[in-house]
């Protein structure tokens, strides 16, 4: 038996892969960026943005981004200073595991995408567009949600007669009724709060 | 009993063929979960739920991250 310590976050901040329903995440919207090695000079960063056609590269010291430089900031500069002299500190960069939705909700923005280690990934663009796809990410769980209703709404008619087995002729009390669903709900793989919730959900008057 | 291990080592034992077993309570595991992984909530690793893996491979337990 292996305990796997550091979890999943450790596994989704690294940028590997992971299956369920939450995201897109930013992992899933990071384009390669244009890049150049730090220990190279002037001239060889004129000829990476050259290349690239970005106005910016980053920076990278073994896969490692340790900053940027774009055109304005090489102006004026000698062909063989050191890149090292002329960086700008690599901006705030953030995880591969942060939902698009997030970052949206902070203003979006191109963001550097790199590893819990450094290791850059690249670079994501969240645009304002990207809020109202959350918007319509959301819509889609709504939806979710009321298949999960449905569903639950047919096992109803099993738990029912599960009840009738239960009590028999004798009419249980709506804690007795609860207590039993709940139960249930929890032997099925249900959190006792999940259980909680649904159970909310249906009590008369609630959910209209 | 339990052998702690990296990100790293957990993808070579998986490559070499082991169980992910996710921990965490329902919602968790339905948001994201590692490839493959199978769920077992913690309060549920009964004697019962762990006949349902496989003995003879490795198995490689995770929760959400080192707390």
């Amino acid at each position: 038996m292996y305990d796997y310590v550091d979890g999943k976050v450790d596994w989704m901040a690294y940028g590997l892969p992971v299956e369920g329903k939450d995201g897109p995440f930013l992992g899933d919207r990071t384009a390669e960026s244009p890049t150049c090695d730090v220990t190279l000079t002037v001239a060889d960063g004129r000829r990476a943005i050259d290349r690239s056609g970005a106005d910016v590269v980053v920076l990278v010291f073994s896969g490692l981004a340790v900053g940027e430089v774009d055109l304005e900031a090489l102006e004026g500069r000698a062909d063989d200073v050191a890149l090292l002299d002329v960086l700008r500190p690599v901006p705030g960069t953030v995880r591969p595991s942060v939902t698009v939705a997030s970052v949206a909700d902070a203003g979006g923005g191109q963001r550097l995408v790199t590893t819990s280690d450094g290791r850059l990934l690249g670079e994501a663009t969240v645009a304002a567009a990207d809020h109202h796809h959350h918007e319509d990410h959301q819509g889609h769980d709504h939806a979710a949600s009321s298949v999960d209703l449905e569903r639950y709404e047919l096992e109803l008619n099993e738990v029912m007669q599960a009840v009738k087995d239960r009590f028999g002729h004798k009419e249980p009390t709506a804690e007795e009724l609860r207590a039993f669903l709940h139960d249930r709900l929890v032997d099925e793989g249900q959190s006792p709060e999940e259980a909680d919730r649904f159970l909310d959900g249906l009590a008369p008057g609630q959910g209209d | 009993m339990f052998e702690s291990v990296t990100r790293d080592r957990v993808r070579q034992l998986v490559d070499e063929g082991a169980q992910l077993v996710e921990v965490l309570e329902h919602s968790q595991y339905r948001l994201a979960h590692l490839p493959g992984a199978v769920h077992i909530p913690a309060w549920e690793l009964t004697r019962t739920r762990a006949a349902e893996l496989d003995r003879e491979r490795p198995i490689v337990v995770y929760c959400f991250d080192t707390l």
